[in-house]
């Protein structure tokens, strides 16, 4: 496993590299999140991460560094999935009305931004003890604490416990911050500018 | 959010960071400031950062599986870089792969002598309908076989003599060995190469043969015929046929769409429905019957992949506005029938 590990990796312009493996593995569910955005089907998805990576390696291509690397399959993956909708009578069929917001920039922009940040919040999620991630993912689900703590099977100040260590996590207070800055920085500029 | 990928990449890592607290203070700095650009970029975080968003992404994200597309694209990278390892093919579940491989002994006369008798083993694999399979041969070359399809070689395939009979469909990925051609013979056509990639269909139920090519250079020629003769190029596909005086029609064609049978996908552009009928009938391996030649008018795109031929048939229905009719046969032995008709 080393060994074939060792094999293969993304050289980059300034002379640093890493693992294709790592690259894989630290990208793979981003992009295909990513690209399910477009194609609204998980096999399809898969397939097009494949070949992406495929095309990728084959093409033996230098970058400058991991971005532009992550920046080239963004946009080689937007381009495969529009060309599979474009070309499949029956996609069509089901992505008429939404094609012509799949095809903007902003869709694109928005779309990495998200994932990337998504990736991130995964990762973290994933790296808490087993009971708190699964009280975690209960609450964003909406469930109640008590809701929680029968299907858990724990007791109800367990879960609050878990709760509040999991949600350290989360920057959950972030809702009421932004919404706070907002009212402020308007009236703070309206003062100025007038 | 500026218009560039590299943008988007940074911004969205930075607040990812920031949403589980682990950002740095130039992140920190750089999302507020982002922040308050904008009152849409107030509303995107929100967006991403409510519950809804994150189970759904976690939840997303959670249903794929890394392990094994690691191990898919492993694979597919051993594959490519011809390490002799016969690979197994990831199809759909719901499609048995199954490969035959029959050696037969044929004594042709009594002429020839025992250490002969090695170069007169004959190697077969087939596939049956429904099937799909991938050979490697002795001179590390690459064979795809499509449903319905037999590729014989003698004995004494080598990296010098190489030369294989088909009957079907066959994706060929020819390893280069100067000096050496490699030869496909079908339904009396044989097809020359030095090393390239190309895919021949020659069903003998047809009585022509379809040659289309991906890359390098292939000589069509016919045994029978030393004026026949014609040398293709990439991206081209060539339909002889024994009936017409074997003339030759040469089109351009998507290679890839193609030959995506051999990645246990068949893509369907803007296909007439004989074709598509055709392809099917082999694919799934059932019985199709069509009850109005006008149902032959219609052309279908669409891509199959893991999807049953019961789900196949209903889209065929919507997009190309016929009826398809499925009538289940649970006799074992018999296949599938599918009547379709005009609506």
């Amino acid at each position: 496993m080393i060994t074939e590990k060792r094999g293969k990796k993304i050289k980059f312009n300034d002379g640093s590299e890493i693992y294709l493996e790592d690259f894989f593995n630290s990208n793979y569910l981003r992009f295909n999140s990513f690209a399910y955005n477009y194609l609204s089907d998980k096999n399809e998805s898969e397939d097009v991460v494949q070949d992406a990576f495929i095309s990728f390696w084959e093409q033996k291509k230098t970058f400058s560094n991991l971005i532009s690397v992550k920046a080239y399959f963004y946009t080689s993956i937007r381009n495969m999935c529009l060309n599979r909708i474009k070309h499949d009578l029956v996609k069509q069929k089901y992505f008429q009305e939404s094609q012509q917001k799949m095809e903007s920039t902003e869709f694109f922009l928005e779309g990495i931004l998200r994932k990337e940040a998504n990736g991130i919040i995964f990762n973290e999620i994933n790296k808490l003890p087993q009971m708190e991630k699964k009280v975690l993912l209960l609450s964003l689900k909406e469930y109640s604490n008590e809701q929680i703590s029968n299907e858990l099977d724990i007791k109800i100040n367990t879960v609050k416990t878990h709760k509040s260590r999991a949600y350290q996590v989360l920057r959950k207070r972030l809702g009421n911050i932004i919404f706070m800055m907002l009212t402020l920085n308007k009236s703070f500029f309206n003062r100025i500018t007038n | 959010m500026k218009n560039n990928p590299h943008e988007s990449i940074l911004l969205g890592q930075f607040i990812g960071k920031y949403l589980t607290n682990t950002e740095s203070a130039k992140e920190k700095e750089a999302v507020d400031k982002w922040m308050n650009e904008r009152s849409e970029h107030k509303e995107l975080l929100n967006s991403i950062n409510s519950n809804k968003k994150l189970i759904q992404e976690y939840e997303l994200m959670d249903s794929f599986n890394e392990k094994m597309a690691l191990e898919r694209f492993k694979e597919k990278l051993l594959l490519k870089s011809k390490i002799k390892a016969l690979v197994r093919w990831r199809v759909a579940a719901s499609i048995f792969v199954l490969v035959g491989v029959i050696g037969i002994l044929y004594f042709l006369s009594n002429n020839y002598s025992k250490t002969n008798v090695k170069s007169n083993l004959y190697t077969s694999v087939f596939t049956e309908n429904g099937q799909r399979s991938v050979v490697v041969l002795p001179d590390s070359s690459i064979v795809w076989l499509n449903s319905g399809t037999t590729l014989s070689y003698l004995g004494d395939f080598s990296n010098q003599n190489r030369k294989v009979v088909l009957n079907g469909q066959a994706f060929f990925q020819v390893s280069h060995k100067r000096d050496h051609p490699f030869l496909v013979e079908a339904n009396g056509f044989v097809v020359t190469v030095m090393g390239t990639k190309f895919d021949v269909s020659a069903y003998s139920e047809v009585n022509e043969i379809a040659v289309v090519l991906e890359s390098g250079k292939v000589k069509l020629t016919h045994q029978d015929s030393d004026s026949f003769s014609y040398t293709m190029k990439p991206g081209e596909k060539a339909i002889a046929s024994l009936a017409d005086n074997r003339e030759i029609e040469i089109s351009r064609v998507d290679a890839g769409v193609y030959s995506s049978w051999k990645e246990g996908k068949l893509i369907f552009r803007n296909s007439p429905m004989k074709d598509v009928i055709e392809k099917l009938r082999k694919w799934y391996n059932v019985n199709i019957e069509i009850t109005d030649p006008e149902v032959y008018n219609s052309i279908f795109s669409g891509t199959v992949k893991n999807e049953s031929y019961e789900e196949i048939f209903r889209l065929i229905g919507i997009a190309c506005k016929v009826d398809c009719e499925i009538v289940h046969n649970y006799n074992k032995e018999a296949k599938p029938q599918i009547i379709i008709s005009k609506r």
